[in-house]
């Protein structure tokens, strides 16, 4: 038999969709875990954008986009902004990484 | 003034991102709709030499043969042209080869010695149907209803494909390029894709074995290429004409204009 199966998926989503707001527009977002980290994906008129929370040289907790993208950065910050109001609000949890 | 700016991050952590990158793209290759006149690029399952071991490469939907030697050569390929003569030369379509003619055309090679499978959740064929207009006449232009066709308890199934290196003389590079292999469509399948009565050649386990391991005759490559998937084990989903603008791609949408499908 062919098996072109990977064993473990280096990426699966958990969870339920979740909608953010952004700029007067709603977006549906949904969790991935992959590589013990949490992507968030946020759809975008059919296709996709990938956020993750990283932390900079200095110690400092920022939102990213996957792959890392310099001109996006605007927008990332405050889409990891809303993700962020969104979890606390929904979750009543924080977003953090480890140093 | 400051008017360039970055963040940096520890060469741990830029490890790790470029990590969750590669995590990124698998799911992509999963999840997305890749539409062959994008002439993107797909996965694609080859042996890795002659073991039994299979790699998952990516490679440019739309096969180019070797006698195309510059990407305007492939441009004209794909989209015609108009020759010295004014002339117009027809497009050359390579997304999909058809079994029957898998050993007479330019595939003839990459079918005896280049075979691949193009994994797959589910594929997209559009019903055309005459409809009746505001008049009360039926329209010359017959709408055009989608279907996503996918294998009942697979989520995953394998079409056969054969894939060809491409050497852009100019650039000096080489550019992996395979087509699908279509067959004869089943009897849902011919009530579905009614224009053309064609489907991938979808492989069951010991074919698709067979089509990427096997030292195979003509003959054999022929009746693999050939092979009918049962109309009993396709799931039909009838979608929404616009389906591909919409976010949820997959939602089952019945329209009254379409004939009821008969198994059989």
């Amino acid at each position: 038999m062919v098996n072109c199966k990977r064993g473990q998926p280096p990426a699966e989503f958990f969870g339920d969709n979740f909608v953010i707001e952004f700029k007067q527009k709603k977006y549906n977002c949904r969790a991935i875990r992959a590589n013990g980290r949490i992507i968030y994906q946020v759809n975008f008129n059919g296709s996709c954008l990938y956020l993750t929370k990283s932390i900079n040289q200095h110690g400092i907790p920022f939102w990213t986009s996957i792959p890392q993208d310099l001109k996006l950065r605007h927008i990332v910050a405050e889409l990891g902004k809303q993700l962020e109001d969104h979890l606390i609000e929904a979750l009543c949890v924080t977003t953090t990484v480890l140093k | 003034m400051c008017y360039y700016n970055s963040i940096k991050v520890t060469r741990e952590e830029y490890i790790q991102l470029k990590e969750l990158e590669k995590a990124i793209a698998f799911l992509n290759e999963e999840f997305a709709i890749h539409k062959g006149f994008d002439y993107g690029d797909y996965p694609v399952i080859r042996p890795i030499g002659k073991t039994h071991e299979t790699e998952r490469v990516k490679m440019q939907w739309g096969f180019l043969p070797s006698y195309l030697k510059t990407w305007e050569d492939v441009k004209k390929f794909r989209n015609g042209y108009k020759d010295e003569t004014g002339k117009y030369q027809k497009p050359y379509l390579t997304l999909n080869a058809t079994s029957e003619e898998l050993l007479n055309r330019i595939y003839k090679d990459a079918a005896l010695r280049r075979r691949c499978l193009i994994p797959s959740i589910g594929f997209y064929e559009w019903m055309h149907v005459q409809v009746v207009g505001k008049s009360g006449k039926l329209l010359k232009t017959p709408e055009k209803f989608p279907y996503l066709v996918r294998m009942k308890g697979q989520e995953e199934f394998y079409m056969a494909g054969v894939w060809q290196p491409w050497f852009d003389t100019e650039a000096k590079m080489i550019t992996n390029t395979f087509s699908l292999i279509t067959t004869v469509a089943n009897s849902l399948m011919k009530q579905i894709h009614n224009s053309k009565e064609r489907m991938p050649t979808i492989l069951p386990g010991d074919l698709a074995e067979a089509w990427l391991y096997h030292d195979l005759s003509e003959q054999d490559i022929l009746d693999i290429a050939n092979y009918q998937v049962a109309s009993q084990d396709m799931i039909p989903i009838p979608l929404d004409k616009d389906f591909l603008k919409k976010e949820n791609t997959h939602e089952r949408v019945v329209y009254k204009e379409v004939p009821e499908l008969i198994y059989g």
